[in-house]
């Protein structure tokens, strides 16, 4: 309840920070994209490293109203364990993320991710409010733009153990902008280190290569 | 002389300074209305009297051109009446000389004198004119004219000739007769010699009357104001400055900077994982590699492409397109101007102070 609290907490922040920030004239700009990641999944509870990767893919629909940028992902896909200490997985992640540039080089980020890794034996719910600071410039006269960012998340919440002590990430960007088409290639990594439990600490990993192809609509 | 007589001769003359002295501080413009009732009272001594002050030299920085003209016909008139010919003939012709438009009214003036009038003019020879009234037309299509009349039959030609122009030539040659006893008009267009609208300013327009059969010139010349009505005009815009357009090429240091930033982005893909990723977990080598590759790759292409042409190609097209749209602009503006002007109108005004 606490952690649901928090997350609407922040949604209705970000809503204010969109709304403060933004002329109510902009015209509003709407996108559309399809999503493929590679992703990689990597666990260690103190008893060796469970590795699963797949590929999981998705929608994508963006809103931008004046500077600010509203995108709502949705991915889903099938992780095949590698390795006998791993079991293979469906992971499902729906992803909301709020950002406006501060300076032309400087974008900040909030948002929320829940994910959801099943297996036969098992699910488990991720429930993150995330804040990053993006880094951005440009590179052939601004047909390409390159991002690294940095993630902090304040909260998260995992259904069946207790809360990470740290979750932190970093992605690396490079994009293609077009007048309509947007293709963006990412590198994201997540990482979460929670508190010993009978001794043994836990630290879980996930990086993801992402192909991202978007469309505006107007 | 008795006491009484002294007293009455003193007071006399008092009389007499008095009334000198109301006289010399009479107006021209009352000498000259005094003078003309005591010609037709037939006074007509005691009217030469008063006519000869308006006409005298001392008199002259007070009386007008026109009162003096006016003063010289009533002393023709004058003298006609007195049977003093010759006196008559000298100022008839004095006042013709001045204004070629006189004439003697039936109404006013006797058979005698408008025949002596008459002799003096074929005397003279002179020309005057008057400017039209204020008037607008439409060049080519409408037209203005100028009133001249001659003491003798004569030809005249008139020239139009800009005040400040620097040109001798005349704009425009008009030609007419007169016949020395009815007035003349002398009609103009608007248009110059070579059919064009004769361009705004002032101008001179100066009549030579020749005596038909020679021997005598004369001349007059009228100021006239000639100015275009039409709607307003637009104005061009200038051309784009360089500082109002994109740079068309890229500083010799661009290519190298696209190489800067390709690197820098594959190195903060490769540093990323390593700084925040898990030393006891390990990292997606090739995630790694594919972003740290495609970023050092694009610094390269950056660094090849830039290196081969430094021309921005995006930039030279949107300045080629502001430059275009800019010259469109300007042609219609220049378009709607020249249909504003070709509908011009002239308004010609008689200059102030500038005739003769």
């Amino acid at each position: 309840m606490t952690v649901r609290r928090a997350l609407a907490t922040m949604t209705i922040g970000m809503a204010s920070f969109s709304a403060l920030a933004t002329p109510a004239a902009a015209q509003v700009l709407v996108s559309v994209g399809l999503l493929a990641s590679l992703a990689d999944h990597r666990v260690d509870v103190g008893s060796g490293v469970e590795h699963s990767t797949g590929t999981v893919a998705g929608g994508l629909a963006g809103l931008e109203w004046h500077l600010v940028r509203v995108n709502l992902s949705l991915v889903t896909g099938e992780l095949g364990a590698l390795g006998g200490n791993a079991v293979s997985r469906t992971m499902s992640e729906a992803r909301l993320d709020v950002s406006r540039p501060v300076w032309s080089w400087l974008t900040l980020h909030a948002g929320t991710v829940t994910r959801r890794y099943s297996s036969p034996i098992a699910a488990q719910r991720w429930n993150i409010a995330r804040t990053a600071v993006e880094g951005r410039f440009t590179m052939f006269d601004g047909v390409l733009e390159a991002g690294a960012m940095g993630t902090f998340d304040p909260i998260v919440s995992v259904s069946g153990t207790r809360s990470p002590n740290l979750s932190i990430g970093g992605a690396t960007s490079l994009a293609y902008g077009g007048k309509r088409l947007t293709v963006r290639l990412a590198h994201t990594i997540e990482r979460a280190d929670f508190p010993p439990r009978d001794g043994k600490p836990r630290v879980e990993q996930l990086s993801m290569l992402t192909l991202g192809v978007g469309w505006r609509l107007r | 002389m008795t006491r009484a007589g002294r007293w009455c001769f003193v007071v006399m003359l008092l009389l007499v300074s008095g009334s000198r002295a109301v006289m010399a501080q009479r107006s021209p413009a009352e000498t000259m209305q005094r003078a003309v009732i005591l010609y037709e009272e037939l006074q007509l001594e005691r009217a030469i009297v008063l006519l000869r002050q308006v006409v005298s030299t001392s008199a002259a920085g007070q009386a007008s051109p026109e009162q003096r003209t006016q003063a010289h016909k009533y002393l023709g008139a004058a003298y006609a009446l007195l049977r003093q010919r010759d006196s008559a003939l000298v100022h008839f012709a004095t006042a013709l000389d001045r204004d070629p438009f006189l004439d003697l009214d039936a109404r006013t003036f006797t058979e005698g004198e408008r025949r002596l009038f008459l002799e003096s003019r074929r005397s003279v020879f002179a020309v005057g004119a008057r400017a039209p009234a204020d008037t607008v037309i439409t060049p080519g299509a409408e037209q203005v004219s100028w009133t001249v009349v001659t003491t003798q039959p004569a030809t005249v030609q008139a020239s139009l000739r800009p005040v400040d122009g620097g040109t001798d030539a005349a704009l425009t040659i008009l030609t007419t007769s007169a016949n020395g006893a009815e007035l003349a008009d002398m009609r103009w267009n608007g248009l110059t010699a070579s059919g064009a609208v004769v361009p705004a300013g002032r101008y001179t327009m100066r009549f030579v009357a020749s005596r038909v059969g020679g021997g005598a010139t004369d001349s007059a010349s009228l100021a006239v104001d000639i100015r275009y009505q039409h709607a307003s005009l637009e104005d061009s815009l200038p051309a784009l400055r360089a500082d109002e357009l994109l740079p068309e090429r890229r500083p010799p240091s661009a290519s190298r900077t696209q190489l800067v930033r390709g690197m820098g982005l594959a190195v903060a893909a490769l540093a990323i994982p390593s700084l925040l990723g898990s030393k006891g977990l390990g990292t997606n080598g090739t995630h790694t590699a594919v972003m740290a590759g495609g970023s050092a790759a694009a610094g390269v292409a950056g660094f090849v492409l830039w290196g081969r042409s430094r021309v921005i190609a995006p930039n030279v097209a949107a300045n080629a397109r502001r430059r275009r749209e800019r010259a469109a602009h300007n042609t219609a503006v220049a378009r709607r101007n020249a249909e504003r002007l070709a509908g011009v109108r002239l308004a010609i005004v008689a200059a102030q102070g500038a005739a003769q």
